[in-house]
């Protein structure tokens, strides 16, 4: 558990935090100039708190009250930040290694190569910075930070100078990396699409407060009234295995835990993993078993959720594998949508776009 | 051995011992006054860098006053054996304080120029202010401290004003290059002889500025 009660006045901008994060996967969103990477900041140590404590798991890293302010490097904490970061007189390899170097043997938690292996980094050791993508360099940061096996993990808005395609790949690596490693995340971003996906939980900062801390779709309610939201769309990331190519329907099957989908001839190989994102706008809602339709992927499932993002509406949907769905408000009525209703998701196969292989 | 060789060596000895001195000295006042705040910052700074501008004579005088055979400090080196003032060591130290400025200024200007953010992120890599000097910092300062090193290197060899009031000007002791160029051009018959000493000062210096020149245009094509 990470607790932050601090205040920090900078240059025009008075921050005062109160909050204890669970350790999950938690996203931190604000808008501009909210303090978001101030708050990052004074948790990593880089800044001193003007009063108040840090505490992570029962460890002090500050308090002014007991004058305890332990130095950023003995924090275990790891920071990606907006820019990679990379040093760039060290080749991908010494980047990666520069933060295991004096790691005491009985304090590394992940050996070298499988976090190269799930980072996919195996082919870019001998490069330069200088010759990695904007996706790659902040691939091997991550990779970089895991390393130095930290206890917690602060992201600051770390996929900003990327397109969306590598935003949901990162992303998706990054809940993987979540899950297998059990490390908890702090995520900043000034944009929830993405993420709400994503996180476990969210804390919104608003104007140097933080003015709620929940499950996501029940913090969007209190988002409804901040410039937090893009138009971008929401995303549903899946990871499907390749079953077979049909060729005479033209056609390659995947499955989805104990969904088959049914997507346009892909290039790719039988028993494959790919990645593919949904958006959400692109499901429609039936309320019957639809007939005579020509999309192809019909699954049923259960209303979870209801939640409402200004004018938009995100209905979480649980077909065994869960769904966010983007309708507007005139059709909650008109079908009488309401958490536990059954329905049915159509997917169109064309809706489907690839992120590339995970 | 030929006199002029020998005083080419002598200038060459001194100068190379003043930068052995220098690198170590002046990258640490460069990274300090780069990076850190303390008190008493603006005199080190004032210090560091009067004799830039200062005539290397007063310079000279002020060793003298500091570390001459009169002085305090000089009284406590001469019980323990050491002798600064008349010595080539002297003219060592008349040297270093001179060149110092150059050195520090390089290694601040190229220190300036590495961003603190690479630095914050190796410490929260875990590594201690030791390791991100060596790592980080003077790596991707490198070209400029070396730069600023070829710059102080050839201002110690043609060092004269402080040289010739701390040192003096002995023949065979502390008559670097400059100072036997002018004992020369002192002599009537002497300016054949300064020739030689001339020519190999001006292709040193001329050598020096180039690799400077070089050593900048990588530091800056590195940073950008």
């Amino acid at each position: 558990m990470l607790q932050v009660r601090a205040k920090k006045c900078l240059a025009g901008f008075e921050l005062e935090l109160d909050f204890e994060l669970q350790p999950s996967f938690t996203a931190l969103f604000g808008a501009s100039g909210s303090g978001k990477t101030t708050t990052l900041n004074l948790i990593a140590g880089l800044l001193t708190p003007d009063q108040g404590e840090v505490i992570l798991d029962g460890s002090i890293l500050f308090s002014k009250r007991k004058k305890i302010n332990i130095k950023p490097r003995d924090r275990h904490i790891g920071y990606i930040f907006q820019e990679s970061r990379l040093f760039p007189h060290l080749r991908v390899q010494e980047n990666l290694e520069f933060g295991l170097q004096r790691l005491p043997a009985n304090e590394r938690k992940f050996s070298f190569d499988e976090i190269v292996e799930v980072a996919g980094l195996t082919g870019l050791l001998e490069r330069t910075p200088h010759a990695l993508s904007g996706g790659e360099k902040q691939r091997v940061a991550l990779a970089r930070a895991i390393l130095a096996s930290p206890h917690y993990l602060l992201l600051d808005e770390p996929l900003a100078a990327l397109d969306l395609p590598a935003r949901l790949a990162f992303l998706k690596f990054l809940k993987d990396i979540h899950g297998h490693f059990n490390l908890p995340m702090l995520y900043v971003s000034h944009d929830l699409s993405n993420v709400v996906s994503f996180a476990n939980d969210v804390i919104i900062l608003d104007n140097g407060r933080n003015t709620g801390y929940g499950p996501p779709y029940e913090m969007l309610d209190k988002l409804a009234a901040a410039p937090l939201i893009s138009r971008e769309d929401i995303p549903n990331i899946l990871e499907v295995r390749v079953e077979r190519h049909d060729t005479a329907r033209g056609v390659t099957l995947c499955r989805l835990k104990h969904l088959e989908l049914v997507l346009p001839r892909l290039d790719c190989a039988e028993g494959e993993k790919l990645l593919l994102n949904i958006p959400a706008s692109e499901i429609i809602v039936a309320v019957e078993e639809p007939r005579g339709l020509s999309a192809s992927n019909v699954f049923r499932g259960t209303v979870a959720r209801i939640s409402r993002l200004r004018e938009r509406v995100m209905v979480e949907v649980n077909a065994g594998e869960s769904f966010t769905v983007e309708i507007v408000e005139a059709t909650v009525a008109r079908l009488d949508l309401r958490p536990g209703k059954e329905i049915f998701l159509i997917f169109k196969a064309s809706s489907f776009r690839r992120l590339g292989n995970s | 051995m030929n006199p002029q060789l020998q005083i080419i060596l002598l200038s060459l000895k001194v100068a190379t011992l003043t930068t052995m001195i220098l690198i170590p000295v002046g990258t640490f006042l460069g990274w300090l006054l780069a990076r850190k705040s303390f008190p008493g910052k603006s005199l080190l700074d004032g210090v560091v860098n009067v004799p830039l501008v200062l005539p290397p004579v007063v310079t000279g005088y002020f060793l003298l006053v500091v570390l001459g055979p009169n002085s305090v400090v000089g009284g406590v080196l001469e019980k323990v054996g050491i002798r600064l003032a008349f010595t080539w060591t002297g003219a060592v130290v008349a040297a270093a304080v001179v060149s110092m400025p150059l050195l520090v200024r390089a290694v601040r200007a190229a220190i300036d120029s590495v961003d603190v953010k690479l630095e914050d992120a190796a410490r929260m890599l875990r590594a201690g202010e030791f390791r991100i000097f060596f790592r980080v910092t003077l790596p991707l300062a490198a070209n400029g401290v070396l730069a600023g090193t070829v710059l102080a290197f050839a201002r110690a060899l043609g060092e004269f004003g402080a040289t010739v009031v701390f040192a003096s000007n002995i023949q065979g002791v502390t008559q670097t290059m400059p100072l036997a160029i002018f004992s020369y051009l002192n002599q009537v018959d002497g300016e054949a002889k300064a020739r030689t000493l001339v020519i190999v000062s001006i292709v040193l210096a001329y050598l020096s500025i180039l690799v400077n020149e070089a050593l900048m245009r990588r530091f800056k094509n590195a940073a950008g």
